[in-house]
């Protein structure tokens, strides 16, 4: 609002949009208060026009969330000792040498592991194994090791493929090491790159691929006694037959319960867990329902309450990301959305109308979001994409 | 609770001042707080998430460029950093929230005054436009009406276009337009009719 003639365009839209005229509703001073009061005096027909603009702005109020003093306090207090101020710190930076030079390359990576590093020292660790995890989602993903520390899996491996080998430590505990002579570190749990296919090669030969952005929780389920991790995200096992020691995995508050065998189990919070049988036998158990048994290319489909929904799927289907693929058959936009959305960490916005073709074929997950979406496009879906940054806004397109 | 943006001594920040990040902290814990509240129930999370942010404010301040606008630098920072936890925790999955109670409009005390109960059925009507509002416009109006913050500075701060940031302004405007249907008209008369548009 830089002078009056503007007058004649000025609509409640622009009005909020304008900082002086936001200013003026929520700090005003004298200067502002004669400029706009002029304004209305010399057109009054502006009048309803600033009202109703001034009206929305103050009338809103949003839920206020105050901090008491003393967390303010608190919190100052761990940032300056994590952040070693008031102090000289070399000892620390010393400590921290030997897995600094694990954690990685790029500097801000090593940052991220300081901090992540000194945010849990002198926090209550709680028991293991379901204590909760200080997760932090990473693009390259996270090794957290059993002091609390997070190293970071950038470059893990090599050739495109992404190993991370554990082994058995002398009593017992899941442990990596970086080498031959390496110290070896406690494991806690893994949280995998995204955008990539992370392998976990577990010490009695079973193997778990991860699929992006997913976790699985070791601490206290993989040890001597007993074979159990926790997954969050998508996991593909192929489990070493092993009589006296069953593989269990734990998805929500169920059990799966494993005697050598390969399957998959999807664990997401926007939709069912879904347990899929490749090879072997696999029981599902949990509190409140009849252990089921799975056959081959069944999956089960677990909601929050009663009993799996098991039905025949086709299984290349359900693990084509672990091969480098997506693969749909006749999904509506939503399956075909979210699928993308985990690999890519992006969030899905629909506008509108939604799209209602089913779509069917694969794309390869090694693409970027925008030759995907480019490719489902060309398929003659009846959808329009719009990417912004890590958001897909989705619209129906009216003509395929 | 409206903060403006402040300057700070830059240089002595950079050569290891505390007394200048803790003016900081002081200014802008309070305000990242109440944001970070807007996103989740868990205020542990988003006391971490404070903590983590300055931590690396202070680690990093050697390779920082003095940034235009702190508030900005750090709002944007904060909530990059909170999304990435509640994405890690699987509560940030897609745009939509679900029962969630953020950026949740609520009833003004200090406002009800002045017109009894047509104020308090405009302010439900208001909060309730509010809820159907998505998250992202919330978070609009929020950062705007709220926090101040420019056209500009929201689309830098949630990551999309100015001209996204418009459209996503208007439509929330015109929502909450639309949902307070003529009460803001009739109520205005009462408002202007005080003479003052001073304000706590």
């Amino acid at each position: 609002m830089e002078s009056d003639n503007e007058f004649d365009r000025i609509t409640v839209q622009g009005l909020i949009a304008d900082d002086a005229f936001l200013k003026w509703v929520n700090q005003p001073d004298e200067a502002l208060e004669n400029r706009w009061k002029g304004l209305i005096d010399r057109h009054p027909e502006l009048q309803p026009v600033v009202d109703e603009a001034r009206a929305l702005v103050r009338q809103l109020r949003f839920a206020e969330h105050r901090a008491p003093a003393e967390r303010k306090q608190l919190v100052l207090d761990r940032i300056k000792a994590a952040a070693g101020m008031g102090q000289e710190e070399r000892g620390k930076a010393v400590s921290m040498r030997r897995w600094v030079q694990v954690a990685a390359s790029l500097s801000v990576f090593v940052l991220a592991g300081i901090w992540l590093y000194t945010r849990y020292v002198g926090k209550p660790t709680g028991g293991l194994g379901d204590s909760p995890q200080p997760f932090v989602a990473s693009k390259e993903g996270r090794l957290f090791v059993s002091d609390g520390r997070a190293l970071s899996l950038a470059d893990w491996g090599s050739d495109g493929e992404h190993v991370l080998k554990l082994t058995w430590s002398a009593d017992r505990s899941l442990v990596f090491a970086d080498g031959p002579g390496q110290t070896a570190l406690g494991v806690d749990s893994i949280t995998s790159p995204m955008e990539a296919v992370f392998r976990v090669a577990l010490p009695d030969g079973s193997q778990v691929w991860m699929n992006s952005g997913s976790t699985l929780r070791l601490a206290g389920r993989y040890t001597g006694a007993r074979r159990g991790v926790g997954v969050t995200g998508q996991c593909y096992f192929t489990v070493a037959p092993d009589a006296g020691l069953p593989f269990t995995v734990a998805v929500g508050d169920r059990e799966v319960t494993v005697l050598g065998t390969q399957f998959d189990v999807a664990n997401y919070p926007d939709m069912r867990h879904a347990v899929t049988l490749i090879e072997g036998s696999v029981r599902l158990s949990g509190e409140a329902m009849p252990p089921v048994l799975l056959k081959p290319g069944q999956q089960a489909q677990i909601g929050h309450d009663g009993s799996p929904i098991v039905a025949d799927v086709d299984v290349t289907r359900v693990t084509a990301w672990k091969d480098g693929s997506f693969a749909f058959r006749n999904d509506a936009i939503e399956e075909v959305m979210a699928q993308l959305a985990r690999w890519y960490g992006a969030t899905v916005v629909y506008e509108g109308a939604r799209p209602e073709l089913p779509i069917s074929g694969s794309i390869p997950t090694t693409l970027s979001l925008d030759d995907a979406l480019a490719i489902l496009q060309g398929t003659g879906v009846d959808a329009a994409f719009e990417v912004e940054g890590k958001t897909v806004k989705v619209s129906k397109l009216d003509t395929p | 609770m409206r903060i403006l943006d402040i300057r700070i001594d830059w240089t002595a920040f950079v050569a290891g001042d505390e007394r200048v990040f803790e003016q900081v902290y002081n200014t802008f814990y309070d305000v990242l707080y109440n944001y970070g509240c807007k996103y989740t129930s868990n205020t542990e999370l988003v006391e971490d998430a404070v903590q983590d942010l300055f931590v690396r404010f202070w680690k990093n301040r050697a390779t920082l460029n003095e940034p235009p606008s702190l508030k900005n630098y750090l709002f944007k920072a904060f909530r990059n950093h909170m999304f990435d936890q509640l994405k890690a925790d699987g509560r940030y999955v897609t745009d939509d929230f679900g029962d969630q109670h953020l950026f949740e409009a609520v009833p003004s005390p200090e406002d009800t005054h002045v017109a009894g109960e047509r104020a308090d059925a405009m302010e439900r009507r208001l909060t309730y436009a509010m809820k159907r509002l998505s998250d992202r416009q919330r978070e609009a109006i929020f950062l705007r009406f709220y926090e101040g913050f420019s056209y500009v500075d929201i689309a830098e701060l949630m990551g999309i276009t100015v001209k996204a940031t418009y459209k996503l302004m208007a439509r929330s405007i015109d929502a909450m337009r639309d949902g307070m249907g003529g009460s803001v008209n009739s109520i205005l008369f009462i408002l202007t009719g005080m003479g003052s548009y001073s304000k706590k």
